[in-house]
């Protein structure tokens, strides 16, 4: 538990950084160890419901480990109505999962990301931090091979 | 650094930093920004200062990685000063070309410059109508500031405005200003400012809180990370003042997680301004102390609401509170709370530093200075821009946005995402207004203008808005929460052929019921895009449903 | 006497410290307004929006809860308009969509009119009150049951760490439930962690 240790050092014990603290939490892990909230809740007073409920309430985190490639597309209206959907149709036909969802292999996860801005490039997806923009359908089968 | 204690200080230091600036004969600005991918303005930039390096000219020509230049689809875009020679489309390996050419011989670069059919090729700023329409008293900082630099925005006028507040003014006469200004919200109703701070001020607390609202969580609205990514000092110096006189001792600001750069630049910011003196224990000799702490939003539409974002500020879910006291009165630790977006914080120094007088000259009657939109959709040139209030959505959408740039015609535009509405082509002169555009169903919002082409099918971005929704709220009351559930579900039989003249008619007893009686605003407007699409746009519905025997 | 306001509710004149509800008002004049999730050794909640009426203050029509409403000088309620009929009316019909069947539900139904299955059946049978995620944690302190996730996708979940320690000696949520749901989702609960602890 020392990663949380130095979290919660990092934020001075305060029980108003909890979201910050969370969101450390799924970076340094990337996911939210169930035994974290129950030490979070212990060292900053908190219920632990409240916890749990702020764990689940955010789609940027996650109870269960992601796979070792994060695909996130860009759920923006301008990437949405420019050929986001058909992106996202693409890519949970060519992985065998819906959003949210990792691949039995746990090589992707599939998510949503909330509107990036960069929207004179969109539909955008964005693996590991890597930037995509201008996406077609036709693109991601090269794109993931890419990737491994 | 030293510290600024007095006017004279501040005197002093402005000198040197101006005379620092001046002292490069030409400035070469690479756009940074979030919409045009800012990893290849870094490239780009570093690429710039290495040919400079080459030629020995590294100390005469400056190289700035800068903020949000605006012109998003034709980035990475480079601007360079004096003459205002605007490059896009820039390649790392265009370096070397540009600095031969433009900067060695005063030749322009042909093939990196703007170019239409009614302007031509038009290499200066000036000419080019995207920006030539503008009026960027907030944007126009973007181009020419290293964001993570004090003293560039000090040079260029910054933190006049508040060592004017702290040495000539009294928080009431800062106030009557503000007030004099009529500034508006920007983040989506449009209150008068001046209103909301007068509240807080007059709300019986020894502890006041301020706060920046730089949620921008509406899909399509990035303009607030152009002002906090490019400049966030001057958000930071509106801050400070609304804070003196409102009588606050602490401030927050709320923004994105997503966005590594922006909250690096903050995070300089609120440091610099430290050091200066200008956040921290009596700011500038004035008795006046002020601290500022960041927050982080994780990504979730309500947390955007001011009720909730204060929740989350306290460490805890980002509900909406469904108690009538306003925040303004009662927020964060139930203490008076006045909280801004992004866009109105960065007003408040111009009107502090030009007068009340000079603002209301900008803008129309009843919406005075300028509006930052950013335009995204079917929109040739999108990218984020700022007008003055009044300007027509024609003259947005086709002199700057230069039209749908597809081949297809304008059907309408939209504002103020997944709580606005559309206005349908017919109604493009309307002027840019927040009380006209609200008429017309379609609110300014954060302004966020999405551009929807003839193609482009009403039902379909009605669903996908009461999809983000469905997703992207609390999830608390049951008008919001079943009511979209039940209306995506029959929005869906129409989408599918099935749908009867009852359906929409139950679709519309659930919007009048969430507007009615869902516990805050996100739920009270879900319904706002399904009905000015049932208004504008009726034949879409009709010509879906199951026709009556 | 400044701490008394007067208020009138559907016409009746009614004398009320100041800090009440409205909802507190009525139901001590015996004025009945519809609720789910309001309980009173519970913080209002303001959730399941039930117990809205109208309200006329400063010249001005409003629709608030009255759980939360807190009364003021010169209000005039009214519990019963067309307006509020047609809100509660369809809460009811959105909520029977997710718990057909509940009792309490069906009550509701045939005093405002609404349709049993006008928005089909997609059961869940949580309506989502929140009374046992409350009370457990409010008066029991225990926290064995937290609201997850968010929007359409909200629900109530125990936490079986505590659950299973907790809430067989308890059990007190059961009875508040409005469609027994909080008790069917602890045996469930149960089953998944190996059975009852005993």
């Amino acid at each position: 538990m020392d990663y949380l240790e130095s979290i919660i050092e990092k934020y001075s014990r305060r029980r108003n950084f909890l979201i910050e603290m969370l969101m450390d939490v799924q970076h340094e892990k990337g996911y939210i160890p169930r035994e974290s909230i129950f030490y979070l809740s212990k060292r900053l007073s908190v219920p632990v419901n409240e916890v749990m409920r702020i764990a689940t309430f955010y789609k940027t985190f996650s109870l269960k480990p992601k796979a070792e490639h994060v695909i996130k597309v860009c759920s923006g209206v301008s990437c949405y109505i420019r050929g986001g959907r058909e992106v996202v149709e693409k890519l949970e036909n060519l992985l065998g999962i819906k959003v949210g969802d990792s691949t039995p292999d746990m090589k992707f996860s599939l998510e949503l990301s909330s509107c990036s801005g960069r929207c004179a490039s969109g539909p955008e997806i964005e693996i590991d931090g890597e930037v995509y923009g201008n996406v077609k359908p036709d693109d991601i089968e090269g794109i993931l091979k890419k990737i491994g | 650094m030293q510290r600024i204690s007095s006017y004279e200080d501040f005197l002093k230091l402005k000198n040197r930093v101006q005379s620092i600036m001046a002292s490069s004969e030409r400035i070469i600005s690479v756009c940074g920004g979030g919409g045009c991918s800012s990893k290849d303005g870094k490239k780009i930039a570093s690429a710039l200062k290495d040919e400079l390096g080459k030629k020995g000219l590294e100390e005469k020509i400056k190289v700035k990685l800068t903020g949000c230049h605006g012109m998003c689809s034709w980035g990475p875009s480079i601007i360079i000063y004096p003459e205002e020679i605007c490059y896009l489309k820039v390649k790392e390996k265009d370096a070397t070309e540009i600095i031969e050419e433009t900067i060695l011989r005063n030749r322009i670069v042909d093939r990196l410059v703007y170019e239409d059919e009614k302007v031509g090729k038009t290499p200066h700023l000036k000419d080019i109508p995207f920006y030539n329409r503008q009026t960027r008293l907030i944007l126009g900082y973007n181009t020419k500031i290293d964001p993570q630099s004090i003293d560039d925005y000090i040079a260029l006028g910054g933190y006049s405005a508040l060592v004017k507040a702290l040495t000539q003014m009294s928080p009431t006469d800062v106030l009557e200003e503000i007030k004099k200004s009529n500034l508006r919200g920007r983040g989506g109703g449009g209150f008068p400012a001046g209103q909301k701070w007068e509240t807080t001020r007059n709300a019986k607390s020894d502890i006041k809180y301020v706060i920046v609202n730089g949620h921008e969580g509406e899909p399509g609205a990035y303009m607030d990370r152009a002002i906090l990514g490019g400049n966030p000092h001057i958000v930071l110096e509106g801050l400070i003042i609304g804070a003196y006189a409102i009588g606050a001792r602490q401030g927050f600001i709320y923004t994105r997680h997503d966005a590594p750069d922006l909250l690096k630049n903050i995070e300089t910011a609120i440091s610099k301004a430290r050091e200066y003196g200008f956040i921290g224990k009596n700011i500038l000799g004035s008795g006046f102390d002020f601290d500022v702490e960041i927050h982080l939003d994780i990504g979730i539409f309500v947390s955007g609401e001011s009720s909730a974002l204060m929740r989350s500020i306290e460490g805890k879910i980002p509900e909406p509170r469904p108690k009538y006291i306003r925040t303004s009165v009662s927020g964060i630790y139930e203490k008076p709370s006045n909280l801004n977006n992004v866009e109105t914080w960065a007003n408040v120094p111009l009107i502090i530093e030009n007068g009340a007088e000079w603002y209301s000259k900008i803008g129309t009657e009843r919406s005075k200075g300028t509006k930052l939109i950013s335009l995204s959709g079917r929109i040739k040139n999108a990218g984020v821009i700022e007008v003055p209030f009044g300007m027509s959505l024609r003259e947005i959408v086709f002199d700057l946005g230069g039209g749908t740039g597809n081949g297809n015609d304008l059907k309408a535009v939209h504002f103020g995402s997944a709580m606005g509405g559309s206005i349908p082509k017919e109604l493009i002169d309307t002027p840019l207004d927040f009380d006209a555009c609200a008429k017309l169903g379609a609110p300014i919002g954060a302004g966020g203008l999405l551009v929807l082409d003839e193609k482009d099918d009403m039902l379909e971005l009605v669903s996908y808005f009461l999809d983000f929704l469905s997703t992207e709220s609390c999830g608390k009351c049951v008008p919001c929460r079943e009511g979209i559930r039940q209306i995506r579900k029959l929005l869906k039989k129409i989408k599918d052929g099935s749908g009867t003249y009852q359906d929409v008619e139950t679709i519309r007893e659930i919007c009048d019921v969430q507007k009615e009686a869902s516990l805050c605003a996100l739920g009270r407007t879900a319904s706002s895009p399904l009905e000015s699409a049932l208004k504008y746009f009726w034949k879409e519905f009709e010509s879906r449903l199951v026709k009556e025997k | 006497m400044s701490d008394v306001v007067n208020i009138t509710i559907d016409g009746k004149e009614c004398k009320a410290e100041k800090g009440m509800t409205i909802l507190q008002v009525a139901l001590r004049e015996g004025i009945d307004i519809p609720t789910l999730c309001y309980h009173k050794d519970l913080e209002p909640y303001g959730g399941c929006r039930l117990c809205t009426v109208e309200i006329e203050s400063r010249g001005r029509k409003n629709y608030v809860v009255s759980c939360l409403y807190p009364v003021e000088e010169g209000l005039v309620v009214k519990t019963r308009s067309p307006e509020v009929e047609k809100i509660r009316r369809i809460i009811v019909e959105l909520l029977l969509a997710r718990a057909p069947g509940s009792p309490e539900l069906i009550k509701l139904k045939e005093e405002y009119g609404a349709k049993e299955e006008k928005f089909g059946k997609e059961p869940i049978f949580c309506i989502l009150c929140g009374l046992c995620v409350r009370y457990c944690s409010e008066v029991k302190k225990k926290y064995a049951i937290s609201f997850v996730q968010s929007g359409v996708k909200r629900e109530i979940s125990f936490i079986p760490e505590i659950a299973l320690k907790e809430c067989d000696k308890c059990k007190e949520c059961f009875p508040l439930c409005p469609t027994s749901y909080a008790q069917a989702l602890y045996l469930l609960t149960q089953a998944l962690s190996g059975g009852p602890s005993t």
